[in-house]
């Protein structure tokens, strides 16, 4: 099963990606897929940000259930 | 009403869907576009959006306010995309009987839309030469 990972700002520019998909490995926590997408995805190391899951903030050890969408916001700037 | 828009914001629009005749103070926030400029450019400025969390943000920030002041009646409309010197980018509107809760709830929705939801601007500039 592969998820979408949506990619906004600075993770959007620097990896010139506005999503990404990701086989969802049983288990996985959002600080796994972090990592994963720091080796697997060129731009996206060193980026700061949150990750969002349906449409909330979530922390690095929630664990991705399939169906979830999934989003990295960096620092946020509107208003 | 809860929203993120390419279009350009009607104040007036808003007020008069957000007020009911039991509103005796409605308070509005616009944020606008300043000048950035340093001489020969002129900055302006890109929004961009998550729009269905910016759009669940602020009703969750609306529904904060509400618990906090009793403050039913909320707007927030946020606008993306490229906008110049003097557009309006964001408008929050709070009506209530009495004007102190209306104060307090819009100052307290920009100030926690600023804070979390998931909209970022970046500046752009246009090079301004003289032919």
């Amino acid at each position: 099963m592969r998820m979408t990972v949506k990619l906004f700002a600075a993770a959007r520019e620097r990896t010139r990606k506005s999503e990404v998909e990701f086989p969802l490995v049983p288990g996985m926590t959002l600080g796994d897929l972090g990592k994963a997408l720091s080796e697997h995805c060129v731009g996206f190391q060193g980026i700061t940000g949150r990750w969002a899951v349906n449409l909330k903030f979530a922390k690095t050890d929630y664990q991705v259930q399939a169906g979830d969408e999934i989003a990295f916001i960096p620092p946020v700037s509107g208003g | 009403m809860f929203a993120v828009t390419e279009s350009p914001i009607d104040v007036n629009a808003l007020l008069r869907e957000t007020a009911t005749e039991d509103d005796g103070g409605i308070s509005i926030f616009v944020g606008a576009v300043r000048r950035h400029s340093n001489g020969e450019t002129v900055k302006a400025l890109d929004y961009e959006a998550y729009a269905d969390m910016a759009v669940q943000s602020f009703q969750e920030i609306a529904e904060e306010a509400r618990t906090r002041w009793g403050v039913e009646r909320m707007t927030i409309v946020h606008r993306v995309g490229k906008l110049f010197i003097g557009e309006i980018a964001v408008v929050v509107v709070a009506a209530s009987p009495h004007r102190r809760e209306a104060f307090q709830a819009c100052h307290y929705a920009i100030d926690r839309v600023k804070e979390v939801s998931p909209i970022w601007k970046k500046e752009f500039v246009l090079e301004v030469s003289s032919v």
